[in-house]
């Protein structure tokens, strides 16, 4: 009887086994593609890829729709980029994904109606000239010309986000409302708007809470 | 005789169980891959051992030694390497964590809180944010260092302690300070007029002001375990912090700097955890199965119980058996319930931050911050030079600690 007690008590505590020491073996996760216009496995309340592909797609759209911009018999120059794309929202976003998807998209779906000035990189396009123009380098096959070219419309725009806690749940929400415009750089006006707007809420894991 | 066994029994069973749950859990450091050592080496010497244990002790700490990188290098200004740590780090605390399992484990009876994967305090995660934006301010990129400072204001109002949610009054100072900085007038103004709120004596820049100088005092915020089992989460002040003040002397200027933010008062004042009650159950878990147990081992064990059991034999003894075994059960589940709170922290932050904005230009660099004890006497041996950097567009940022990298403060 004493043995099988000291043998039951031997056995359970082998049982709840004596191993503070713990080993970290979760399988590592093997690097896989994901679709940029789907949540990806690692989602938060920001900006996040897809948001980046939807709302570039649908300005896209928008502005190839106005006829202000892309019916004239005289394709207009436009600049886009992020010189005027301002972040007042609380994400941290490179404004450079917004701009270059959309003058990339635009420059393939326009097709020649629109023309982009590639004002970011005037630099480089100074130098050349100045190398030719110097006897440097000779003047490439294309053509001379007096000056680099101006523009007739720019992209500017603003991120802002307003968000919000539910301090009994503490699920946080953040609402984004992206807005461009195309601004005429004569006369000022404002030809085109188009803005996107999105709410994300989520609620962490109740240990970090 | 069957009482003496028993007793054995329930003694070896009880002191083995015990003896395992005592002491918080120690984690096996994994062995570096070939790949991991490389990228150790290739770092500077005084960061190896922080990158070596990024790789050592995997995701369960990863954000936490992430967070000490980061600020290690941006005090040691190797400013890539801490932009990419806290890059990585602020992925981590975005990113929303529905449900894994080391957070499901952390939640069961039989882990303990620290077996989570760390994602900081709200003033850990807030502080991250604070570096990140302060790096956006050293780069000239504005408007992400006010989203960065934004965010880590957003970090505190997770606080449940209500009148202290959202009261991180440097970073709204820094928002306002990158919004005036991105020509933002009116979002500076706003932003300028909730840090009065919450500082009324605080001082604002002046119109011609440029560059913005920060200074940090004393040692991290601890945490500790403190309670039967371990089970209390408790802030205390970082030890034998000397230094409670700073100013700025120039050839033009001898300026206090502002003590703008108590990293100790962010960390005690967030309150009651969500998570604190999920370990008080497991608290209230542990002291039931306890008693339950005492109480079954001491009725089997009762001398005028013991001495039926005997003389009645057999199918008695045996019942008297089993209630033995649910009470020792029931003891080794008390004694593996894990109920000790996560005391990990972020050693690298400081008590205090200070800061001031002046109007400089490159001419002008040159300066040296002074530092003070509590009395506000000058600590000669806490003098620092400063060195102003200017951004693309004009403007300056200056950041010194009391207590270089490696030096206790």
């Amino acid at each position: 009887m004493i043995r099988k007690s000291l043998v039951a008590a031997a056995v359970l505590a082998g049982i709840q086994g004596c191993a503070p020491v713990q080993v970290d073996n979760v399988a590592g996760q093997a690097t896989v593609y994901e679709d940029p216009t789907t949540s990806g496995r690692v989602q938060g309340v920001g900006i996040e890829s897809q948001d980046v592909v939807a709302m570039t797609d649908q300005m896209m759209r928008d502005m190839l729709a106005n006829r202000i911009l892309a019916a004239r018999d005289v394709p207009p120059r436009i600049i886009i980029d992020n010189e005027y794309m301002r972040n007042e929202s609380s994400s941290i976003i490179n404004t450079n994904l917004l701009t270059d998807r959309l003058r990339v998209e635009l420059n393939r779906a326009a097709n020649g109606r629109l023309i982009f000035v590639g004002r970011h990189y005037a630099d480089m396009v100074e130098k050349e000239r100045a190398l030719k123009r110097d006897g440097a380098v000779d003047g490439g096959t294309i053509r001379k010309t007096q000056a680099t070219a101006g523009a007739d419309y720019r992209l500017g725009g603003r991120v802002a986000s307003l968000d919000a806690m539910d301090r009994n749940t503490q699920t946080r929400s953040r609402y984004h409302q992206v807005t461009f415009e195309m601004v005429d750089l004569e006369l000022g006006t404002i030809v085109w708007s188009g803005s996107y707007e999105m709410r994300k809420a989520a609620q962490d894991n109740v240990l970090y809470r | 005789m069957c009482s003496i066994a028993k007793l054995m029994a329930a003694g070896v069973a009880v002191m083995a169980l015990a003896g395992c749950a005592t002491g918080p859990t120690q984690y096996q450091p994994r062995t570096l891959s070939v790949a991991q050592q490389e990228v150790v080496d290739q770092k500077p010497p005084s960061l190896r051992p922080l990158y070596r244990a990024l790789f050592e002790e995997g995701r369960r700490n990863e954000v936490l030694n992430l967070m000490e990188i980061g600020a290690a290098a941006f005090h040691l200004q190797e400013y890539d390497l801490a932009r990419a740590a806290f890059d990585q780090a602020i992925v981590n605390i975005e990113s929303v964590y529905a449900d894994n399992d080391a957070a499901h484990r952390a939640r069961s009876l039989w882990y303990e809180e620290g077996e989570k994967e760390f994602k900081g305090e709200p003033y850990e995660r807030s502080m991250v944010f604070y570096y990140r934006g302060l790096l956006f301010l050293r780069e000239g990129d504005y408007g992400n260092a006010r989203a960065a400072f934004m965010s880590g204001l957003l970090q505190d109002a997770f606080a449940e302690e209500e009148q202290h949610a959202t009261d991180f009054a440097s970073l709204i100072f820094l928002a306002g300070w990158a919004a005036r900085l991105d020509g933002n007038g009116s979002l500076a103004k706003q932003h300028f007029a909730e840090y009065r709120r919450l500082r009324p004596n605080g001082p604002l820049p002046d119109d011609d002001d440029n560059t913005l100088v920060i200074a940090e005092t004393g040692s991290a915020p601890r945490k500790l375990a403190d309670g039967v089992g371990h089970y209390q989460l408790v802030y205390r002040r970082g030890r034998e912090i000397q230094t409670q003040g700073a100013r700025l002397e120039t050839a033009a200027v001898s300026q206090s700097l502002f003590p703008i933010e108590d990293v100790f008062f962010q960390a005690s004042t967030r309150g009651g955890r969500t998570v604190d009650r999920i370990i008080e159950g497991k608290v209230q878990f542990k002291k039931s199965a306890e008693a339950t147990g005492d109480a079954l081992t001491s009725v089997s064990d009762s001398s005028v119980l013991a001495g039926l059991s005997t003389s009645a034999g057999g199918a008695v003894a045996a019942g008297f058996h089993t209630i033995t075994a649910i009470g020792v059960a029931a003891q080794g589940l008390s004694a593996r319930s894990r109920t000790r709170a996560d005391t990990r922290y972020w050693r690298r932050l400081p008590d205090q931050i200070h800061l001031t904005t002046v109007r400089s230009d490159p001419v002008s660099n040159g300066s040296r911050m002074v530092f003070l004890d509590a009395d506000g006497a000058l600590m000669v041996d806490r003098v620092a030079t400063i060195a102003v950097h200017y951004d693309g567009k004009g403007n300056g940022f200056a950041f010194v600690r009391s207590t270089p990298e490696g030096v206790s403060p």
